[in-house]
């Protein structure tokens, strides 16, 4: 089922504005509808023009045609606005906005300072970084992505809470996932930001209002968590690490069938980054009683296909996956259990020459 | 056994994980303390006799706990080192033995004031209660002391005890989870307990079950049979 999506785009260069509203467009159709903000359309009282731009916008995107955004994309530096309503604006202006209304919010970087906002994307909690390197066309497909993943959660939600059952956020994750019988495994991946207790706690003033709410908080939850620290969920390469299979190898069609059963197609499910239920590919492997996926590959599809390989020492065999260098590692030559990796996240690792390089920061 | 891992079936692993993490909030709340190995249970699965078996060897040091026979200023540590093989495909438990280490830790030096460990082979053992407790003088070996965090001067009594060789005492089935749900309920306290208990029932069901049909045979037969007889039952005492 299709889920209707409304993104509205706050971009203060005029030619950017076109191409990504023209990308955006493209990537939303048949049932999405992609509003640029433009401030000058609104007349306030003069009263209401001295108030934060946070509080100004947070009553403007209340209003037609912004009411019931979906998503909001934001440019990260509003700086260059022309806007006479809304001079020197800041995304995060428009954030605490957002997260007044609950609608969740994707930012990018025009002239991203490479490593640094490639990192922040992977890092920065309840605000989803996406990076304009790979050109407005894929900036565009993964915010329609985003939008939609958002709203299939909220199309979800309502029959989901009304089973008193799911009392918990990490039993109503799962059971939105389908996987009701992994809430334990869910209930793994708190990240304890103590910025969205208030939207856990929050019950609403009705339902539609604690549907928004819950939205936000597990549309993030899902999105910075679970699918971005393996070990619930994992991704391509941590899949091959996983299995024992070259990361290469494991790109094989007829690799990729043997696994095919195993595949996420829950909210923000990208075909073109696809992601396998961990628990799934072990039952896969197990089913043949092989002990790992290198031996059930080589026994159903070709015996020369080569074992993973740890990235700090190719002799060994990899098995986890460092989140910093996104590559497999071995559990000898990588550091796992840092304190802000999400429990249920243990094939996550950093590697050792990682891990000395930015130890430091990256705590213990 | 050797440290090539094995992929267990999903039910398999994650009731070992589930029960684990259990164990742990449970210490949390009663405000104690449990260390793990770095490795993460999943990798605790390895490859044991080729194709048709597996081995899961797991080691926590529960560190500071409280004892009530203990003065105030010592503490109580105790090492769990967890052997355990399956039968592969059905994953069935084929052996298990837990051996547990207590200490009287004072200061720096955790002194080893009590061993024991629990065993089950399926088939049973000659002369052996189909599952057992046997009290020993044996230290679980330093290194995975070492290896669970240990971080104590180390104390081993200086005389053996006498009656270890014989004493095996006929015991339910005492296996890693069991164990670890005994130790709940032996120091963190009846409301801890029960919460525990409560937890981890649904995952009993997942939890491989030991293979002891000749026990429960025996266990089914009528009241001719010796009071504790079928402790023997793989032997053929009973009939």
């Amino acid at each position: 089922m299709t889920n209707a999506i409304k993104i509205v785009l706050f971009e203060d260069t005029q030619q950017t504005r076109s191409d990504v509203l023209q990308s955006l467009t493209t990537h939303t159709r048949p049932d999405g509808n992609v509003v640029p903000f433009e401030g000058a359309r609104f007349t306030e009282s003069p009263s209401e023009r001295e108030r934060m731009y946070e509080a100004r916008l947070e009553q403007i995107l209340s209003k037609p045609p912004y009411d019931g955004a979906t998503l909001i994309v934001a440019d990260r530096d509003l700086s260059k606005s022309l806007d006479s309503n809304f001079v020197g604006l800041s995304v995060n202006a428009v954030a605490a906005a957002a997260q007044k209304l609950s609608i969740p919010i994707c930012s990018y970087a025009r002239q991203p300072e490479l490593d640094d906002y490639e990192w922040r994307g992977r890092w920065e909690e309840g605000h989803i970084v996406l990076s304009f390197s790979e050109g407005e066309a894929e900036l565009a497909r993964r915010a329609a992505l985003a939008a939609r993943g958002f709203a299939e959660i909220g199309r979800q939600l309502p029959q989901i809470i009304a089973d008193k059952s799911n009392k918990s956020p990490a039993r109503v994750l799962a059971a939105l996932l389908g996987k009701p019988e992994y809430a334990d495994k869910v209930a793994l991946y708190g990240v304890g930001d103590q910025n969205r207790i208030s939207e856990v706690l929050a019950k609403g003033k009705d339902t539609a209002q604690q549907v928004q709410r819950m939205t936000h908080f597990l549309g993030y939850w899902l999105w910075d968590s679970l699918l971005r620290y393996p070990g619930i969920l994992v991704n391509e390469v941590a899949a091959a690490s996983h299995l024992n299979i070259d990361t290469e190898a494991f790109h094989a069609a007829n690799v990729q069938t043997i696994f095919q059963e195993a595949l996420y197609h829950g909210p923000f499910a990208d075909p073109s980054r696809p992601q396998w239920w961990r628990g799934m590919l072990d039952d896969i492997v197990s089913g043949d009683n092989c002990a790992d996926g290198l031996e059930l590959v080589h026994a159903k599809v070709n015996s020369a296909i080569e074992r993973s390989k740890c990235c700090v020492d190719p002799s060994k065999s990899a098995g986890y996956y460092c989140i910093i260098s996104r590559k497999p590692v071995s559990l000898e030559n990588s550091k796992g259990g840092i304190s802000w990796f999400p429990r249920g996240a243990d094939l996550t690792r950093v590697s050792n020459p990682m891990f000395e390089e930015y130890g430091p920061w990256l705590g213990a | 056994m050797t440290d090539k891992p094995v992929t267990p079936p999903n039910k398999v692993s994650s009731a070992y994980e589930d029960f684990v993490e259990a164990f742990r909030l449970a210490v949390e709340d009663a405000n104690v303390e449990v260390v793990f190995p770095p490795r993460p249970l999943r990798s605790c699965f390895t490859e044991f006799g080729g194709n048709t078996a597996a081995a899961f060897e797991r080691c926590l040091y529960l560190k500071n706990w409280p004892c009530r026979k203990l003065p105030q200023n010592r503490r109580l540590a105790i090492v769990i080192k967890a052997l355990e093989t399956f039968e592969r495909p059905s994953w069935s438990l084929s052996k298990s033995s837990v051996y547990l280490n207590y200490f009287v830790v004072d200061g720096t030096t955790a002194e080893l004031v009590q061993s024991l460990h629990y065993d089950f082979v399926a088939g049973g053992q000659t002369d052996h209660p189909f599952f057992h407790l046997q009290l020993t003088n044996e230290p679980i070996p330093e290194l995975d002391l070492r290896n669970t965090g240990f971080d104590l001067q180390l104390k081993l009594p200086d005389q053996p005890s006498r009656c270890w060789v014989t004493t095996r005492i006929p015991t339910p089935d005492m296996t890693f989870a069991s164990v670890l749900y005994c130790v709940v309920a032996d120091h963190l306290g009846a409301g801890i307990f029960r919460q525990f208990a409560e937890k981890i029932d649904s995952i009993q069901d997942r939890l491989p079950s030991p293979g002891f049909e000749d026990l429960k045979n025996s266990l089914r037969q009528s009241s001719v049979h010796f009071k504790s007889s079928h402790w023997f039952a793989h032997m053929k005492l009973v009939h």
